[in-house]
Protein backbone atom coordinates (compact mmCIF):
# COMPACT_ATOMS: atom_id res chain seq x y z
CA UNK A 1 0.00 0.00 0.00
CA UNK A 2 2.27 2.81 0.77
CA UNK A 3 4.72 1.59 -1.68
CA UNK A 4 1.99 2.85 -4.38
CA UNK A 5 1.60 5.95 -2.52
CA UNK A 6 5.04 7.12 -2.92
CA UNK A 7 4.73 5.63 -6.94
CA UNK A 8 2.31 8.14 -7.18
CA UNK A 9 3.96 11.14 -5.73
CA UNK A 10 7.04 10.31 -7.52
CA UNK A 11 5.19 10.06 -11.03
CA UNK A 12 6.84 13.18 -13.17
CA UNK A 13 4.13 14.49 -15.46
CA UNK A 14 0.32 13.74 -15.46
CA UNK A 15 -0.42 14.83 -18.64
CA UNK A 16 -4.12 15.27 -18.06
CA UNK A 17 -3.20 18.57 -16.40
CA UNK A 18 -3.06 20.35 -19.18
CA UNK A 19 -6.79 19.54 -20.42
CA UNK A 20 -8.14 20.62 -17.38
CA UNK A 21 -6.15 23.67 -17.25
CA UNK A 22 -6.74 24.41 -21.08
CA UNK A 23 -10.27 25.94 -20.77
CA UNK A 24 -9.03 28.55 -18.71
CA UNK A 25 -6.15 29.38 -20.07
CA UNK A 26 -7.61 30.12 -23.78
CA UNK A 27 -9.53 32.27 -21.98
CA UNK A 28 -7.28 33.97 -20.03
CA UNK A 29 -5.00 34.12 -23.41
CA UNK A 30 -7.46 36.50 -25.23
CA UNK A 31 -9.04 38.79 -22.27
CA UNK A 32 -6.42 38.62 -19.82
CA UNK A 33 -2.66 38.83 -21.28
CA UNK A 34 -3.28 40.43 -24.53
CA UNK A 35 -5.40 43.73 -23.52
CA UNK A 36 -2.70 44.73 -21.91
CA UNK A 37 0.13 43.75 -24.27
CA UNK A 38 -2.15 45.47 -26.95
CA UNK A 39 -2.86 48.57 -24.34
CA UNK A 40 1.09 48.81 -24.23
CA UNK A 41 1.26 48.76 -27.80
CA UNK A 42 -1.30 51.22 -28.52
CA UNK A 43 0.24 53.90 -26.15
CA UNK A 44 3.18 54.60 -28.75
CA UNK A 45 -0.12 55.11 -31.45
CA UNK A 46 -2.39 57.76 -32.80
CA UNK A 47 -4.92 55.45 -32.67
CA UNK A 48 -8.58 56.51 -32.52
CA UNK A 49 -10.35 53.30 -32.18
CA UNK A 50 -11.30 52.67 -35.73
CA UNK A 51 -7.75 51.35 -36.59
CA UNK A 52 -4.79 51.14 -34.83
CA UNK A 53 -3.35 54.61 -36.66
CA UNK A 54 0.99 55.42 -36.75
CA UNK A 55 3.38 54.63 -34.47
CA UNK A 56 3.97 58.12 -32.75
CA UNK A 57 7.24 57.04 -30.44
CA UNK A 58 7.13 58.44 -27.18
CA UNK A 59 4.90 61.47 -28.35
CA UNK A 60 1.63 60.49 -26.33
CA UNK A 61 4.22 59.61 -23.41
CA UNK A 62 5.41 63.13 -23.48
CA UNK A 63 2.28 64.99 -23.73
CA UNK A 64 0.81 62.59 -21.21
CA UNK A 65 3.58 63.77 -18.50
CA UNK A 66 3.70 67.76 -19.94
CA UNK A 67 -0.09 67.66 -19.21
CA UNK A 68 -0.76 69.99 -15.84
CA UNK A 69 -4.05 68.02 -15.34
CA UNK A 70 -2.32 64.80 -15.28
CA UNK A 71 -0.16 65.57 -12.67
CA UNK A 72 -3.28 67.53 -11.27
CA UNK A 73 -5.25 63.99 -11.22
CA UNK A 74 -2.24 62.13 -9.85
CA UNK A 75 -2.79 64.22 -7.27
CA UNK A 76 -5.99 63.88 -6.15
CA UNK A 77 -6.34 60.33 -6.72
CA UNK A 78 -2.94 59.94 -4.20
CA UNK A 79 -4.94 62.39 -1.81
CA UNK A 80 -8.56 60.14 -1.98
CA UNK A 81 -6.62 56.71 -1.86
CA UNK A 82 -4.51 57.62 0.80
CA UNK A 83 -6.92 59.25 3.07
CA UNK A 84 -9.54 56.81 1.85
CA UNK A 85 -7.24 54.19 3.07
CA UNK A 86 -6.89 55.82 6.52
CA UNK A 87 -10.26 56.20 7.33
CA UNK A 88 -11.41 53.08 5.82
CA UNK A 89 -8.68 51.09 7.84
CA UNK A 90 -8.68 52.74 11.05
CA UNK A 91 -12.50 52.86 11.09
CA UNK A 92 -12.63 49.16 10.86
CA UNK A 93 -9.69 47.88 13.35
CA UNK A 94 -11.52 50.58 16.18
CA UNK A 95 -14.25 48.78 15.04
CA UNK A 96 -12.86 45.02 14.92
CA UNK A 97 -11.70 45.76 18.47
CA UNK A 98 -14.82 47.10 19.66
CA UNK A 99 -16.96 43.64 19.04
CA UNK A 100 -13.65 41.89 19.76
CA UNK A 101 -13.78 43.25 23.48
CA UNK A 102 -17.74 42.57 24.11
CA UNK A 103 -18.53 40.10 26.71
CA UNK A 104 -22.30 39.53 25.40
CA UNK A 105 -21.85 36.71 22.35
CA UNK A 106 -25.85 37.50 21.57
CA UNK A 107 -25.12 41.30 21.03
CA UNK A 108 -21.74 40.85 19.41
CA UNK A 109 -23.47 38.45 16.41
CA UNK A 110 -26.24 41.09 15.77
CA UNK A 111 -23.84 44.18 15.84
CA UNK A 112 -21.88 42.09 13.61
CA UNK A 113 -24.87 41.47 11.31
CA UNK A 114 -26.02 44.83 11.45
CA UNK A 115 -22.61 46.15 10.21
CA UNK A 116 -22.78 43.61 7.12
CA UNK A 117 -26.07 45.17 6.10
CA UNK A 118 -24.98 48.05 3.94
CA UNK A 119 -23.45 45.58 1.86
CA UNK A 120 -26.79 44.83 0.20
CA UNK A 121 -26.61 48.36 -1.53
CA UNK A 122 -24.99 48.21 -4.91
CA UNK A 123 -22.22 50.12 -4.89
CA UNK A 124 -23.82 52.81 -7.58
CA UNK A 125 -26.48 53.06 -5.83
CA UNK A 126 -24.25 53.86 -2.52
CA UNK A 127 -22.90 56.70 -4.21
CA UNK A 128 -26.45 58.13 -5.35
CA UNK A 129 -27.44 57.67 -1.74
CA UNK A 130 -25.16 60.00 -1.00
CA UNK A 131 -25.05 62.45 -3.35
CA UNK A 132 -28.94 62.72 -3.56
CA UNK A 133 -29.86 62.37 0.21
CA UNK A 134 -26.38 63.37 2.28
CA UNK A 135 -24.53 65.86 0.63
CA UNK A 136 -27.33 67.12 -1.47
CA UNK A 137 -26.88 70.61 -2.59
CA UNK A 138 -31.19 71.61 -1.67
CA UNK A 139 -31.11 72.87 1.65
CA UNK A 140 -33.12 69.63 2.95
CA UNK A 141 -30.40 67.71 2.22
CA UNK A 142 -28.75 66.12 5.04
CA UNK A 143 -25.52 67.83 5.76
CA UNK A 144 -27.04 70.70 4.63
CA UNK A 145 -29.70 70.60 7.48
CA UNK A 146 -27.07 70.19 10.08
CA UNK A 147 -24.64 73.12 8.56
CA UNK A 148 -27.71 75.61 8.69
CA UNK A 149 -28.41 74.30 12.53
CA UNK A 150 -25.17 75.79 13.37
CA UNK A 151 -25.79 78.58 11.09
CA UNK A 152 -23.72 77.86 8.23
CA UNK A 153 -25.48 78.14 4.56
CA UNK A 154 -26.28 75.62 2.29
CA UNK A 155 -24.19 74.75 -0.41
CA UNK A 156 -23.48 71.82 -3.36
CA UNK A 157 -21.17 69.95 -1.73
CA UNK A 158 -19.85 68.15 -4.94
CA UNK A 159 -20.26 71.10 -6.89
CA UNK A 160 -18.04 73.50 -5.06
CA UNK A 161 -14.66 73.67 -6.32
CA UNK A 162 -12.90 74.13 -3.10
CA UNK A 163 -15.18 71.47 -0.79
CA UNK A 164 -15.33 68.99 -3.64
CA UNK A 165 -11.90 66.80 -2.06
CA UNK A 166 -12.83 66.93 1.89
CA UNK A 167 -16.58 66.25 0.53
CA UNK A 168 -15.21 62.53 -1.68
CA UNK A 169 -13.27 61.85 1.65
CA UNK A 170 -16.30 62.26 3.87
CA UNK A 171 -18.27 59.91 1.19
CA UNK A 172 -19.33 57.13 3.06
CA UNK A 173 -18.71 58.37 6.65
CA UNK A 174 -18.06 56.14 9.20
CA UNK A 175 -16.27 54.31 6.76
CA UNK A 176 -16.73 50.90 9.18
CA UNK A 177 -18.30 47.68 8.37
CA UNK A 178 -18.37 45.27 5.50
CA UNK A 179 -16.38 42.48 4.78
CA UNK A 180 -13.20 44.75 6.05
CA UNK A 181 -14.58 44.47 9.08
CA UNK A 182 -14.97 41.10 8.95
CA UNK A 183 -11.45 40.40 8.05
CA UNK A 184 -9.93 42.28 10.94
CA UNK A 185 -12.43 40.30 12.98
CA UNK A 186 -11.16 36.91 12.06
CA UNK A 187 -7.93 38.02 12.88
CA UNK A 188 -8.32 38.93 16.14
CA UNK A 189 -10.26 36.35 17.25
CA UNK A 190 -7.13 33.87 15.69
CA UNK A 191 -4.87 35.09 17.76
CA UNK A 192 -3.77 32.32 19.89
CA UNK A 193 -5.49 32.69 23.64
CA UNK A 194 -1.76 31.98 25.02
CA UNK A 195 -0.73 34.93 23.78
CA UNK A 196 -3.42 36.81 25.21
CA UNK A 197 -3.26 35.56 28.60
CA UNK A 198 0.58 36.64 28.55
CA UNK A 199 0.04 39.35 27.97
CA UNK A 200 -2.97 40.16 30.45
CA UNK A 201 0.04 38.84 33.15
CA UNK A 202 2.44 41.49 32.31
CA UNK A 203 0.05 43.77 32.77
CA UNK A 204 -0.19 45.59 29.38
CA UNK A 205 -3.88 48.08 29.12
CA UNK A 206 -5.94 47.20 26.26
CA UNK A 207 -4.49 50.20 23.99
CA UNK A 208 -1.20 49.20 24.32
CA UNK A 209 -2.57 45.21 23.38
CA UNK A 210 -3.86 46.66 20.21
CA UNK A 211 -0.56 47.96 19.31
CA UNK A 212 1.94 45.79 20.41
CA UNK A 213 0.11 42.81 19.82
CA UNK A 214 -2.91 42.71 17.20
CA UNK A 215 -1.66 45.18 14.95
CA UNK A 216 1.45 42.91 14.41
CA UNK A 217 -0.44 39.58 14.19
CA UNK A 218 -2.37 41.33 12.09
CA UNK A 219 0.36 42.29 9.39
CA UNK A 220 -0.76 39.86 6.67
CA UNK A 221 -4.51 40.93 6.79
CA UNK A 222 -3.33 44.45 6.55
CA UNK A 223 -0.61 43.70 3.36
CA UNK A 224 -3.36 42.18 1.58
CA UNK A 225 -5.48 45.53 2.15
CA UNK A 226 -2.66 47.45 1.42
CA UNK A 227 -2.43 45.76 -1.85
CA UNK A 228 -5.58 45.47 -3.07
CA UNK A 229 -6.48 48.35 -1.64
CA UNK A 230 -4.18 51.09 -3.42
CA UNK A 231 -4.34 49.34 -6.78
CA UNK A 232 -8.25 49.78 -6.58
CA UNK A 233 -8.00 52.91 -5.43
CA UNK A 234 -5.03 54.18 -7.75
CA UNK A 235 -7.54 53.42 -11.04
CA UNK A 236 -11.02 54.09 -9.01
CA UNK A 237 -13.08 56.68 -10.90
CA UNK A 238 -16.87 55.84 -10.57
CA UNK A 239 -17.31 58.91 -8.46
CA UNK A 240 -15.59 60.56 -11.07
CA UNK A 241 -17.65 59.20 -13.78
CA UNK A 242 -21.34 59.22 -12.40
CA UNK A 243 -20.95 62.56 -9.82
CA UNK A 244 -18.34 65.34 -10.73
CA UNK A 245 -16.96 64.36 -14.32
CA UNK A 246 -13.72 65.55 -12.88
CA UNK A 247 -15.24 69.34 -12.05
CA UNK A 248 -16.44 71.17 -10.71
CA UNK A 249 -14.95 74.13 -13.02
CA UNK A 250 -12.14 73.24 -15.71
CA UNK A 251 -9.48 72.92 -13.51
CA UNK A 252 -10.02 69.42 -12.83
CA UNK A 253 -11.06 69.88 -8.92
CA UNK A 254 -11.62 66.16 -8.61
CA UNK A 255 -10.01 64.26 -11.73
CA UNK A 256 -7.99 61.61 -11.29
CA UNK A 257 -5.78 59.44 -14.07
CA UNK A 258 -8.39 57.24 -14.60
CA UNK A 259 -11.48 58.95 -15.53
CA UNK A 260 -9.29 61.06 -17.31
CA UNK A 261 -7.85 58.01 -19.36
CA UNK A 262 -12.01 57.28 -19.74
CA UNK A 263 -12.49 60.61 -21.15
CA UNK A 264 -9.20 60.53 -23.33
CA UNK A 265 -11.02 57.46 -25.28
CA UNK A 266 -15.06 57.26 -24.96
CA UNK A 267 -15.25 61.32 -24.97
CA UNK A 268 -12.67 62.62 -27.69
CA UNK A 269 -11.51 59.32 -29.61
CA UNK A 270 -7.74 59.77 -28.75
CA UNK A 271 -6.77 56.14 -27.44
CA UNK A 272 -2.86 56.24 -28.11
CA UNK A 273 -2.66 59.17 -24.92
CA UNK A 274 -5.70 57.15 -23.12
CA UNK A 275 -3.38 54.29 -23.25
CA UNK A 276 -0.45 56.22 -22.43
CA UNK A 277 -2.06 57.06 -19.15
CA UNK A 278 -2.76 53.43 -18.40
CA UNK A 279 0.33 52.73 -19.23
CA UNK A 280 2.34 55.15 -16.64
CA UNK A 281 -0.70 53.75 -14.19
CA UNK A 282 0.21 50.58 -14.61
CA UNK A 283 4.37 51.24 -14.29
CA UNK A 284 3.42 53.36 -10.56
CA UNK A 285 1.50 50.33 -9.60
CA UNK A 286 4.04 47.67 -10.04
CA UNK A 287 6.55 50.17 -8.32
CA UNK A 288 4.18 50.48 -5.59
CA UNK A 289 3.67 46.35 -5.14
CA UNK A 290 7.49 45.97 -5.58
CA UNK A 291 8.51 48.70 -3.02
CA UNK A 292 5.04 47.10 -1.13
CA UNK A 293 6.86 43.65 -0.92
CA UNK A 294 10.19 44.98 0.34
CA UNK A 295 8.63 46.83 3.57
CA UNK A 296 6.66 43.76 3.88
CA UNK A 297 9.31 41.74 3.89
CA UNK A 298 11.05 44.23 6.40
CA UNK A 299 7.92 44.23 8.58
CA UNK A 300 7.62 40.44 9.13
CA UNK A 301 11.57 40.94 10.27
CA UNK A 302 10.51 43.37 12.58
CA UNK A 303 7.76 41.49 14.14
CA UNK B 1 -10.50 28.33 19.16
CA UNK B 2 -9.74 31.16 20.92
CA UNK B 3 -13.44 31.73 20.96
CA UNK B 4 -14.05 28.44 23.30
CA UNK B 5 -11.01 29.26 25.63
CA UNK B 6 -11.03 33.53 26.15
CA UNK B 7 -14.87 33.44 27.72
CA UNK B 8 -12.86 30.56 30.38
CA UNK B 9 -10.38 33.30 31.03
CA UNK B 10 -13.00 36.01 31.59
CA UNK B 11 -14.84 33.84 34.02
CA UNK B 12 -12.24 34.21 36.81
CA UNK B 13 -14.08 35.84 39.85
CA UNK B 14 -12.85 39.76 40.24
CA UNK B 15 -12.69 41.61 43.29
CA UNK B 16 -15.28 44.37 43.54
CA UNK B 17 -14.09 47.77 41.74
CA UNK B 18 -12.23 45.56 38.89
CA UNK B 19 -16.38 44.11 38.28
CA UNK B 20 -17.95 47.52 38.30
CA UNK B 21 -14.60 49.07 35.97
CA UNK B 22 -15.91 46.11 33.56
CA UNK B 23 -19.21 46.57 33.55
CA UNK B 24 -18.77 50.52 32.92
CA UNK B 25 -16.48 49.77 30.22
CA UNK B 26 -18.55 47.06 28.82
CA UNK B 27 -21.66 49.81 28.48
CA UNK B 28 -19.13 52.40 26.99
CA UNK B 29 -18.65 49.68 24.11
CA UNK B 30 -22.18 49.15 23.45
CA UNK B 31 -22.76 52.60 23.13
CA UNK B 32 -19.48 53.52 21.24
CA UNK B 33 -20.94 50.60 18.86
CA UNK B 34 -24.31 51.76 18.96
CA UNK B 35 -23.21 55.14 17.73
CA UNK B 36 -20.97 53.50 15.09
CA UNK B 37 -24.47 51.74 14.12
CA UNK B 38 -26.62 54.39 13.54
CA UNK B 39 -23.71 56.61 11.35
CA UNK B 40 -23.63 53.72 9.00
CA UNK B 41 -27.43 53.10 8.69
CA UNK B 42 -28.49 56.59 8.57
CA UNK B 43 -28.22 57.38 5.10
CA UNK B 44 -29.90 53.19 4.02
CA UNK B 45 -32.94 54.47 6.64
CA UNK B 46 -33.84 57.80 4.77
CA UNK B 47 -33.25 55.99 1.47
CA UNK B 48 -35.90 53.84 2.74
CA UNK B 49 -38.38 56.48 4.01
CA UNK B 50 -37.51 58.77 1.64
CA UNK B 51 -38.58 56.24 -1.74
CA UNK B 52 -42.31 56.20 -0.33
CA UNK B 53 -42.78 59.87 0.03
CA UNK B 54 -44.26 62.70 -2.67
CA UNK B 55 -42.50 65.93 -3.15
CA UNK B 56 -44.33 67.66 -0.65
CA UNK B 57 -43.60 64.74 2.37
CA UNK B 58 -40.25 65.16 1.20
CA UNK B 59 -39.82 69.04 1.43
CA UNK B 60 -41.86 68.97 4.89
CA UNK B 61 -40.28 66.72 6.71
CA UNK B 62 -36.81 65.36 5.09
CA UNK B 63 -35.84 62.47 7.99
CA UNK B 64 -38.95 61.23 9.82
CA UNK B 65 -41.39 59.02 8.14
CA UNK B 66 -44.86 60.66 6.61
CA UNK B 67 -47.59 58.89 6.14
CA UNK B 68 -49.61 57.68 3.58
CA UNK B 69 -47.01 55.95 2.29
CA UNK B 70 -46.80 56.65 -1.70
CA UNK B 71 -46.35 52.97 -2.92
CA UNK B 72 -47.26 54.19 -6.31
CA UNK B 73 -43.86 54.58 -6.61
CA UNK B 74 -42.66 51.06 -6.29
CA UNK B 75 -45.20 50.52 -8.96
CA UNK B 76 -43.77 53.37 -11.46
CA UNK B 77 -40.15 52.40 -10.94
CA UNK B 78 -40.89 48.22 -11.54
CA UNK B 79 -42.30 49.11 -14.40
CA UNK B 80 -39.20 51.07 -15.79
CA UNK B 81 -36.74 48.69 -14.50
CA UNK B 82 -38.12 44.92 -14.95
CA UNK B 83 -36.39 44.71 -17.97
CA UNK B 84 -33.28 45.87 -16.64
CA UNK B 85 -33.25 43.72 -13.71
CA UNK B 86 -33.50 40.93 -16.28
CA UNK B 87 -30.79 41.95 -18.20
CA UNK B 88 -28.53 41.88 -15.11
CA UNK B 89 -29.70 38.36 -13.45
CA UNK B 90 -29.03 37.07 -16.97
CA UNK B 91 -25.69 38.49 -17.22
CA UNK B 92 -24.56 37.97 -13.36
CA UNK B 93 -25.74 34.64 -13.60
CA UNK B 94 -23.99 33.34 -16.71
CA UNK B 95 -20.74 35.01 -15.50
CA UNK B 96 -20.86 33.68 -11.83
CA UNK B 97 -21.55 30.42 -13.24
CA UNK B 98 -18.99 30.65 -15.70
CA UNK B 99 -15.95 31.59 -13.25
CA UNK B 100 -16.96 29.30 -10.31
CA UNK B 101 -16.99 25.96 -12.67
CA UNK B 102 -13.86 27.43 -14.19
CA UNK B 103 -12.29 28.68 -11.44
CA UNK B 104 -12.61 25.36 -9.51
CA UNK B 105 -11.41 22.96 -12.07
CA UNK B 106 -8.61 24.89 -12.68
CA UNK B 107 -7.42 25.39 -9.14
CA UNK B 108 -8.27 21.54 -8.63
CA UNK B 109 -5.66 20.68 -11.36
CA UNK B 110 -2.75 22.87 -9.75
CA UNK B 111 -3.53 21.61 -6.36
CA UNK B 112 -4.06 18.22 -7.46
CA UNK B 113 -1.50 17.02 -10.55
CA UNK B 114 1.74 17.34 -11.37
CA UNK B 115 2.85 18.95 -14.58
CA UNK B 116 5.45 20.57 -15.82
CA UNK B 117 5.80 24.70 -15.30
CA UNK B 118 3.02 24.99 -13.28
CA UNK B 119 5.11 27.74 -10.88
CA UNK B 120 5.04 29.63 -14.42
CA UNK B 121 1.42 29.20 -15.44
CA UNK B 122 0.36 29.80 -11.62
CA UNK B 123 2.82 32.69 -11.26
CA UNK B 124 1.24 34.16 -14.60
CA UNK B 125 -2.35 34.24 -13.19
CA UNK B 126 -1.01 35.73 -9.83
CA UNK B 127 0.63 38.01 -11.88
CA UNK B 128 -2.61 38.93 -13.42
CA UNK B 129 -4.31 40.52 -10.19
CA UNK B 130 -1.02 43.22 -10.17
CA UNK B 131 -2.53 44.94 -13.43
CA UNK B 132 -4.66 47.59 -12.91
CA UNK B 133 -8.19 47.66 -15.37
CA UNK B 134 -7.76 51.33 -16.16
CA UNK B 135 -4.43 49.60 -18.49
CA UNK B 136 -6.68 47.30 -20.26
CA UNK B 137 -10.19 49.26 -20.24
CA UNK B 138 -9.56 50.94 -23.96
CA UNK B 139 -7.68 48.09 -25.81
CA UNK B 140 -10.26 45.33 -24.12
CA UNK B 141 -13.13 47.68 -25.52
CA UNK B 142 -11.05 47.82 -28.79
CA UNK B 143 -11.34 43.75 -29.23
CA UNK B 144 -14.16 43.63 -27.76
CA UNK B 145 -15.50 46.17 -30.64
CA UNK B 146 -13.89 44.19 -33.63
CA UNK B 147 -15.45 40.87 -32.00
CA UNK B 148 -18.56 42.68 -32.74
CA UNK B 149 -19.59 42.09 -28.97
CA UNK B 150 -20.92 45.35 -28.74
CA UNK B 151 -24.60 45.42 -27.17
CA UNK B 152 -24.35 42.04 -26.39
CA UNK B 153 -24.10 40.05 -22.75
CA UNK B 154 -21.11 37.93 -24.17
CA UNK B 155 -19.46 41.20 -24.97
CA UNK B 156 -19.90 41.62 -20.88
CA UNK B 157 -20.06 38.32 -19.60
CA UNK B 158 -16.37 37.23 -21.00
CA UNK B 159 -14.29 39.84 -19.78
CA UNK B 160 -16.36 40.47 -16.46
CA UNK B 161 -15.93 36.96 -15.59
CA UNK B 162 -11.89 36.91 -17.29
CA UNK B 163 -11.20 39.88 -14.83
CA UNK B 164 -12.70 38.17 -11.58
CA UNK B 165 -10.73 34.90 -12.31
CA UNK B 166 -7.18 35.09 -10.81
CA UNK B 167 -8.78 36.49 -7.34
CA UNK B 168 -11.01 33.79 -7.48
CA UNK B 169 -8.66 30.84 -9.02
CA UNK B 170 -5.73 32.53 -5.50
CA UNK B 171 -8.44 31.81 -3.21
CA UNK B 172 -10.00 28.34 -3.93
CA UNK B 173 -6.21 27.02 -4.59
CA UNK B 174 -5.18 28.42 -1.11
CA UNK B 175 -8.32 26.82 0.35
CA UNK B 176 -7.55 23.81 -1.68
CA UNK B 177 -4.00 23.48 -0.30
CA UNK B 178 -5.37 23.60 3.55
CA UNK B 179 -7.34 20.60 2.61
CA UNK B 180 -5.22 17.24 4.04
CA UNK B 181 -3.16 15.27 1.33
CA UNK B 182 -4.46 12.36 2.97
CA UNK B 183 -8.05 12.32 2.32
CA UNK B 184 -7.31 12.53 -1.78
CA UNK B 185 -4.66 9.42 -1.24
CA UNK B 186 -6.72 7.48 -0.11
CA UNK B 187 -9.40 8.38 -2.65
CA UNK B 188 -6.93 7.82 -5.05
CA UNK B 189 -6.13 4.35 -3.93
CA UNK B 190 -9.72 3.41 -4.21
CA UNK B 191 -9.30 4.40 -7.87
CA UNK B 192 -11.72 7.09 -7.53
CA UNK B 193 -11.52 9.43 -10.71
CA UNK B 194 -10.46 12.93 -10.60
CA UNK B 195 -13.80 14.14 -11.10
CA UNK B 196 -14.70 12.49 -8.04
CA UNK B 197 -12.64 14.17 -6.09
CA UNK B 198 -13.56 17.31 -6.98
CA UNK B 199 -17.04 17.39 -6.62
CA UNK B 200 -17.09 14.67 -4.13
CA UNK B 201 -14.05 15.44 -1.57
CA UNK B 202 -12.56 18.77 -2.82
CA UNK B 203 -15.89 21.19 -3.15
CA UNK B 204 -17.94 19.97 -0.33
CA UNK B 205 -15.21 20.68 2.13
CA UNK B 206 -14.28 24.11 0.10
CA UNK B 207 -17.99 25.68 0.76
CA UNK B 208 -17.35 28.44 2.73
CA UNK B 209 -14.92 29.73 0.22
CA UNK B 210 -16.81 29.39 -2.53
CA UNK B 211 -19.61 30.81 -1.09
CA UNK B 212 -17.44 34.01 -0.28
CA UNK B 213 -16.63 34.13 -4.23
CA UNK B 214 -20.11 33.55 -4.70
CA UNK B 215 -21.68 36.28 -2.93
CA UNK B 216 -18.53 38.88 -3.81
CA UNK B 217 -18.64 38.28 -7.25
CA UNK B 218 -22.37 38.37 -7.14
CA UNK B 219 -22.21 41.42 -5.92
CA UNK B 220 -19.23 42.93 -7.78
CA UNK B 221 -21.13 41.81 -11.42
CA UNK B 222 -24.36 43.10 -10.02
CA UNK B 223 -23.31 46.20 -9.63
CA UNK B 224 -20.67 46.94 -12.23
CA UNK B 225 -21.04 50.05 -13.78
CA UNK B 226 -18.17 51.40 -16.19
CA UNK B 227 -17.55 48.12 -18.50
CA UNK B 228 -21.21 47.56 -18.96
CA UNK B 229 -21.40 50.95 -19.61
CA UNK B 230 -19.50 51.09 -22.32
CA UNK B 231 -20.46 47.62 -23.90
CA UNK B 232 -24.48 48.21 -23.49
CA UNK B 233 -25.63 50.74 -25.52
CA UNK B 234 -29.58 50.42 -26.46
CA UNK B 235 -32.06 50.88 -23.65
CA UNK B 236 -33.22 47.28 -23.95
CA UNK B 237 -30.08 45.83 -22.98
CA UNK B 238 -28.96 48.04 -19.97
CA UNK B 239 -28.10 46.37 -16.53
CA UNK B 240 -29.73 47.95 -13.35
CA UNK B 241 -26.62 50.10 -12.14
CA UNK B 242 -26.63 52.20 -15.67
CA UNK B 243 -30.47 52.45 -15.94
CA UNK B 244 -30.59 53.45 -12.01
CA UNK B 245 -28.06 56.44 -13.55
CA UNK B 246 -30.13 57.36 -16.13
CA UNK B 247 -33.49 57.01 -15.07
CA UNK B 248 -32.76 59.10 -11.66
CA UNK B 249 -33.11 62.35 -13.17
CA UNK B 250 -35.82 61.20 -15.66
CA UNK B 251 -38.07 60.54 -12.66
CA UNK B 252 -36.65 63.51 -11.05
CA UNK B 253 -38.16 65.48 -14.07
CA UNK B 254 -41.13 63.36 -14.18
CA UNK B 255 -42.34 63.74 -10.80
CA UNK B 256 -40.32 66.88 -9.32
CA UNK B 257 -38.96 64.05 -6.39
CA UNK B 258 -36.28 61.45 -6.40
CA UNK B 259 -39.01 59.00 -4.44
CA UNK B 260 -39.47 56.93 -7.29
CA UNK B 261 -35.77 56.65 -7.95
CA UNK B 262 -35.59 55.94 -3.85
CA UNK B 263 -37.93 52.92 -4.70
CA UNK B 264 -35.99 51.65 -7.78
CA UNK B 265 -32.70 52.17 -5.64
CA UNK B 266 -34.14 49.94 -2.93
CA UNK B 267 -36.11 47.10 -5.64
CA UNK B 268 -32.40 46.41 -6.73
CA UNK B 269 -30.98 45.80 -3.52
CA UNK B 270 -33.46 42.89 -3.02
CA UNK B 271 -31.70 40.39 -4.97
CA UNK B 272 -28.49 41.20 -2.72
CA UNK B 273 -31.08 41.22 0.23
CA UNK B 274 -31.73 37.65 -0.86
CA UNK B 275 -28.32 36.35 -1.42
CA UNK B 276 -26.88 37.53 1.69
CA UNK B 277 -30.07 36.07 3.40
CA UNK B 278 -29.12 32.74 2.20
CA UNK B 279 -25.52 32.73 2.36
CA UNK B 280 -24.28 34.92 5.11
CA UNK B 281 -23.34 32.58 7.30
CA UNK B 282 -21.01 31.14 4.50
CA UNK B 283 -19.85 34.30 3.44
CA UNK B 284 -18.96 35.15 6.91
CA UNK B 285 -16.92 31.54 7.56
CA UNK B 286 -15.25 32.14 4.43
CA UNK B 287 -14.21 35.65 4.86
CA UNK B 288 -12.73 34.63 8.46
CA UNK B 289 -10.97 31.59 7.00
CA UNK B 290 -7.98 33.46 7.24
CA UNK B 291 -7.66 33.22 3.02
CA UNK B 292 -7.41 36.73 3.49
CA UNK B 293 -4.07 37.45 3.77
CA UNK B 294 -0.37 37.58 2.01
Amino acid sequence: MTGQIILNKQKRCQWRAYIWILPAFALLAVFCFYPPVYAIALSFSDSDGVTFGNIVGFANFASVLGDGMFWKSMGNVFIITIAGFLTGHVANILLAELLFHLRNKLAGSVYRFLFVVPLVVPGIVGMMIWQRIVFTPETTGLVNQIVQMFGGSAKGWYSDEKMVMLTIILTGFPWGGGTTMLIYLAGLQGIPPELADANKLDGLGAWKQVFTMHLPLMVGQLKYFLVTGVIQGLQNFNLQLIITHGGPGVDGASNVPGYMMYDYAFMQSKYGISCAIGTVMFIITLVLTVINRRIGKNAEEVF
Amino acid sequence: MAENVLPLCRTKRRVGGAAVKRAVSQIALHAFILFFLVCALFPLYLLIIKSVKNVGQDQMDPFTPTFPFLWDNYRVAWLNISSNILNSFIITSIALAGLVALACVTAFAFVHFKFYLKEVLFTAIIALMMIPGTLTLVSQYSMVYSMRLVNTYWGVILPQMMAAFPMSFFLLTSFFKGISRELFDAASLDGAPDMTMLFKIMLPLSMPIVATIVMTQFMALWNEYVWSGLILITDGMKTIPIALVSLTDQFYKMTGSYGTAFAAYVIASVPVIVIFAVGSKQFVEGMTSGAFKM
